[in-house]
């Protein structure tokens, strides 16, 4: 991003003008990212200390201006009793993903909290939203990431399905568009009519929450039908693998054959290599896959007396009845559509399947995952040019840095789902294990408007005795502190990001100085650890764990060290090797294949829970509330769903006044048809409510949402609801294996107010 | 003599706004005016379609001055502080001669991309953003698009245009068939605003 100063203010964001074909294909800005002067300056920004007025009620927005003196005394001396009385986990810092800076970021991935968490043991609640897509595709499953943009016009057909490239991620549209200007077929499913929706050729409208079972039914259409691409299966996917009746993968040494010690490539240190196994028919006997000649992908084999069969012949059997006849009735959706998508995504391709975490939402997501990498793995559609699950944007995740500053102690922290704070608060336990939260730091999200099932967390962060909230803007969450502390936008902190998106160290000079009275969470959290004694935890400046953060060896040789960034700051990333424009990382997993089938399903929250036989591979349930047969519909009918919209990140953007010109408030969108139903005419006020709570804002009357779904504004404060929030309607309940905030599983009823 | 135009892809546009929000950042433009904005072509509200017989249809169309070889609005103008600037083919506007007669709003076809500020501008933020070389806005005068003419001065190109993410805008010399905005209408079907009227518009719609 260019920035502009002009007499200390930042006076125009744009996008900065990178290196010749970057320039074309790398260089991107959005309606968000130029709004970021009046950002800075945004009318909620906190300016100071604050302490909630004496004998009001937290979330009654009643503040008293504080000194940093005063407010740093007052909260070292609450957590240092705490940890004194309670011990270590009694206090636990929520964050989410608002920051990813490796100094002021959040958790063990930022210098600032990294530090702190591993010297002290406090707890870490991390965010629920988007865990069905990251646990299942960041490493639980396998590791998907989507080809680059740049890739997309390769595709002949690209299917936008839990994404959205014209809203969410704009900076993805553009390849879109040259793809289609090429000639690829783009197709959207969505209950939502969006721009993407307007622009494709075909345009299917799914019943939210159904999504999987449409993959399966997909699934078995091209099985059925024989439109499998049977080399991919067999030498890229996990299909001939063989498994046992308990689910394991057979390896060769249950077959008699020792281990064999190679050098660990990574590493340099000698390892034991226990290939998994196959079933070769042009041997008919038991072979290493890559050894194999001709790898059976059906049946059941018996080796050295242990009956197993492969992977695929599992799955078969255990999806098939999700016929196109039978998810034509749960995705309200007609058979022959589906069938056309499978035949498309089977004999159309590559297809890039554009996909995020839309489809990530309910409480039945994950499985979404496996069933499309299972729809790639029986058609060649991942790891090839055009061929794809992801978004775009993804690209370029990493640089290289040394993290060695972000730990200064071995302390254990537990780190779950911050959406268990009601019954941690509740049963004083996790799991078995007591704990008892006496002292809660919020920083680094909006959780008490982002996050679902927001009655209830309100209720729990209210049960906590002493809650410190460190933000830049007088969020939903803040407001339910007893001290918030004002933080800086991230154009007045040096730091640089985690995660570059583009090929460029994603370096942020201080542009200008701290408005107000803010200060970094390094800074604050340095005062702190300074009054409980910790005097050594931070010994060095922020500066200084740049430095050694950035001059690594490589970095220093390469022009790319912290001086080069700060003199240049903009610096191309000298090593892109990681990240080839095809994606094929799922080959770094154990398998080395393309995984649908987990032989060891771990749930990312575990505490003594039992894990159901149905997580090892592709499979469809109902989501919670979200389907057509709840009995909960004869009072609730309407399914609920949310966006992210255009004109925000999150609720980052809520209060921006360019933005409020073009869009004044939250509106929910309801189908003309429901509307009518109801009384409600265009821009009418109503009222969505359900037993966990109710919204009121404008309705938006559209033939553009699916009969029978309503979709409520995701990114607004309470404040700008007429009465209640969006995330009022919502539920905490949430899928024990990824911990996912679902926040479009829900029913409501909507009446005319 | 350069006759600058725009061609506006809408197969690409998808009404995002960064055009609209690029050109009040660039251009300070007060609260509650746009030079350019976003209408919706579906139903009757943004972000809306309506029901054809083939299906919900919706669209985008970006709508700011269209810098008419023949401007309405320079016609009727008593005081010229509207006019066609030969140089550019930029339609100006003189905040120092306007009188803030409003008749070149009634005469311009193109409903609502000029503006009069019956008040004192007003600003969210106690400073211009933008660019330092904008004219100050004014009370009591007509205001519009001026294609980014302090950007055309210094041979840079208009802010919607450079900052489109969709990169659905092309951008030169009408009458240099070798310009980016030459090539994009010579290979596709094109439409303009009202062609009717007679107003012949620099700014042309890929269709």
């Amino acid at each position: 991003m260019k920035v502009e100063i002009r007499e200390g203010k930042v006076v125009r964001t744009s996008a900065a003008v990178l290196e010749e074909q970057d320039n074309a294909d790398q260089r991107r800005i959005c309606v968000k990212g130029l709004t970021q002067p009046q950002r800075v300056y945004d009318p909620d920004r906190i300016k100071y200390p604050m302490r909630r007025v004496e004998g009001t009620e937290r979330g009654a927005g009643q503040w008293e201006r504080i000194s940093w003196d005063d407010a740093l005394d007052e909260v070292a001396s609450k957590m240092k009793e705490t940890f004194d009385n309670y011990g270590p986990s009694s206090v636990a810092m929520w964050n989410s993903f608002a920051c990813t800076g490796l100094v002021n970021g959040s958790g063990k991935g930022s210098v600032s909290y990294g530090r702190f968490l591993s010297r002290t043991g406090a707890t870490i609640l991390g965010p629920g939203a988007d865990y069905a897509q990251m646990y299942l595709f960041y490493g639980a499953l396998t590791l998907i990431f989507g080809n680059a943009g740049t890739d997309v016009p390769n595709a002949n057909t690209i299917f936008v399905w839990g994404a959205s490239p014209t809203d969410a991620y704009v900076q993805d549209w553009q390849f879109v568009c040259r793809a289609r200007e090429g000639g690829t077929k783009l197709i959207t499913i969505d209950p939502q009519f969006t721009a993407a929706a307007a622009k494709s050729d075909m345009y299917v409208a799914i019943r939210p929450g159904t999504d999987g079972a449409m993959m399966l039914a997909m699934a078995n259409y091209i099985i059925d039908n024989g439109l499998m691409n049977e080399t991919y299966m067999k030498t890229v996917s996990i299909s001939p693998f063989l498994i046992k009746e308990d689910g394991q993968y057979i390896h060769l040494s249950e077959a008699g054959v020792a281990p064999v010690e190679v050098t660990n490539p990574l590493t340099g240190e000698p390892m034991l290599v226990d290939p998994y196994m196959v079933w070769d028919n042009a041997t008919g006997t038991w072979s290493a896959p890559d050894a194999a000649t001709d790898p059976a992908l059906d049946g059941s084999y018996e080796v050295n007396g242990i009956k197993v069969r492969t992977v695929f012949d599992l799955t078969k059997e255990k999806i098939k009845e999700y016929t196109t006849a039978k998810a034509a009735e749960i995705c309200d959706v007609p058979q022959e559509t589906i069938e056309e998508l499978a035949r498309i995504y089977a004999t159309e391709g590559p297809v890039y399947i554009h996909t995020n975490q839309g489809l990530g939402h309910h409480v039945n997501s994950h499985h979404n995952y496996k069933n499309l990498v299972l729809l790639a793995s029986l058609t060649g559609n991942v790891g090839v040019p055009g061929g794809s699950l992801g978004h775009a944007s993804l690209g370029f995740r990493s640089f290289p840095y040394n993290p060695a500053p972000m730990a200064a102690g071995d302390a254990q922290n537990l780190d779950i789902c911050g959406m268990y704070l009601p019954e941690i608060m509740e049963t004083k336990k996790w799991g078995d294990q007591p704990l008892d939260i006496q002292f809660l730091w919020m920083a680094n999200g909006n959780m008490l408007c982002n996050e679902s099932g927001r009655v209830e967390l309100i209720e729990a962060v209210k049960k906590v005795p002493f809650v410190v909230c460190a933000d830049c803007t007088m969020t939903d969450t803040a407001s339910y502190a007893d001290i918030v502390l004002p933080v800086p936008h991230a154009f007045e902190v040096e730091d640089i990001a985690s995660l570059p998106f583009v090929p460029y160290f994603p370096y942020q000079p201080r542009l200008i100085e701290p408005l107000y009275e803010c200060r970094t969470d390094f800074a604050i959290l340095n005062e702190l650890a300074n009054r409980m004694g910790m005097t050594d935890l931070y010994d060095k400046t922020e500066e200084e764990y740049l430095h050694e953060m950035l001059d690594t060896e490589a970095n220093v040789a390469n022009g790319a060290s912290y001086d080069d960034l700060k003199e240049k700051m903009l610096v191309r990333l000298y090593d892109t090797s990681a990240v080839p424009e095809v994606d094929a990382s799922f080959v770094i997993m154990p398998t080395g294949r393309l995984t649908y089938y987990m032989d060891n399903p771990f749930p990312r929250n575990f505490r003594g829970q039992e894990i159901a036989e149905f997580e090892h591979y592709p499979y469809y349930t109902h989501a919670n509330e979200s389907y057509w047969e709840n009995p909960l519909r004869e009072k609730y009918p309407l399914f609920g769903l949310g966006q992210h919209e255009k004109y925000h990140v999150h609720s980052q953007l809520a209060m921006t006044p360019w933005l409020r010109e073009i869009e004044p408030e939250p509106m929910l969108k309801i189908n003309s048809k429901d509307a009518e139903a109801r009384g409600i005419s265009q821009g009418d006020y109503v009222r969505a409510y359900n037993d966990h709570g109710s919204v009121v804002l404008r309705a938006k009357v559209t033939p553009g949402i699916k009969e029978g779904v309503v979709s409520i504004p995701h990114g607004w404060n309470a404040s700008q609801y007429k009465e209640g929030h969006a995330q009022d309607l919502t539920n905490r309940f949430m899928n024990d294996f990824c911990s996912n905030s679902a926040f479009y599983d829900f029913l409501c009823e909507v009446e005319k107010y | 003599m350069t006759h600058y135009g725009m061609a506006i892809d809408m197969q690409r546009c998808v009404g995002c706004n960064a055009c609209t929000i690029a050109c009040k950042s660039t251009n300070n433009v007060p609260e509650g005016v746009f030079w350019t904005r976003v209408h919706t072509d579906g139903g009757d509200v943004p972000d809306v379609p309506r029901e054809t017989a083939g299906g919900l249809y919706m669209n985008y169309i970006t709508i700011g001055c269209q810098h008419c070889e023949n401007p309405a609005c320079v016609k009727v103008c008593p005081v010229g502080a509207t006019y066609r600037d030969e140089a550019t083919g930029i339609v100006r506007q003189d905040y120092d001669k306007c009188i803030g007669c409003r008749m070149c709003m009634a005469a311009c076809p193109y409903t609502g991309v000029r503006s009069f500020n019956w008040e004192e501008p007003k600003y969210a933020m106690d400073f211009a953003t933008g660019d330092i070389d904008v004219p100050k806005h004014e009370k009591h005068v007509v205001e519009k698009c001026t294609f980014c003419y302090q950007r055309i001065a210094k041979g840079e190109v208009p802010a919607c245009m450079e900052l489109c993410p969709a990169r659905a805008r092309h951008w030169g010399d009408l009458d240099d068939p070798e310009s980016d905005v030459s090539k994009a209408l010579a290979g596709r079907e094109y439409a303009q605003l009202l062609p009717e009227m007679g107003t012949k518009p620099s700014v042309y719609y890929l269709v």
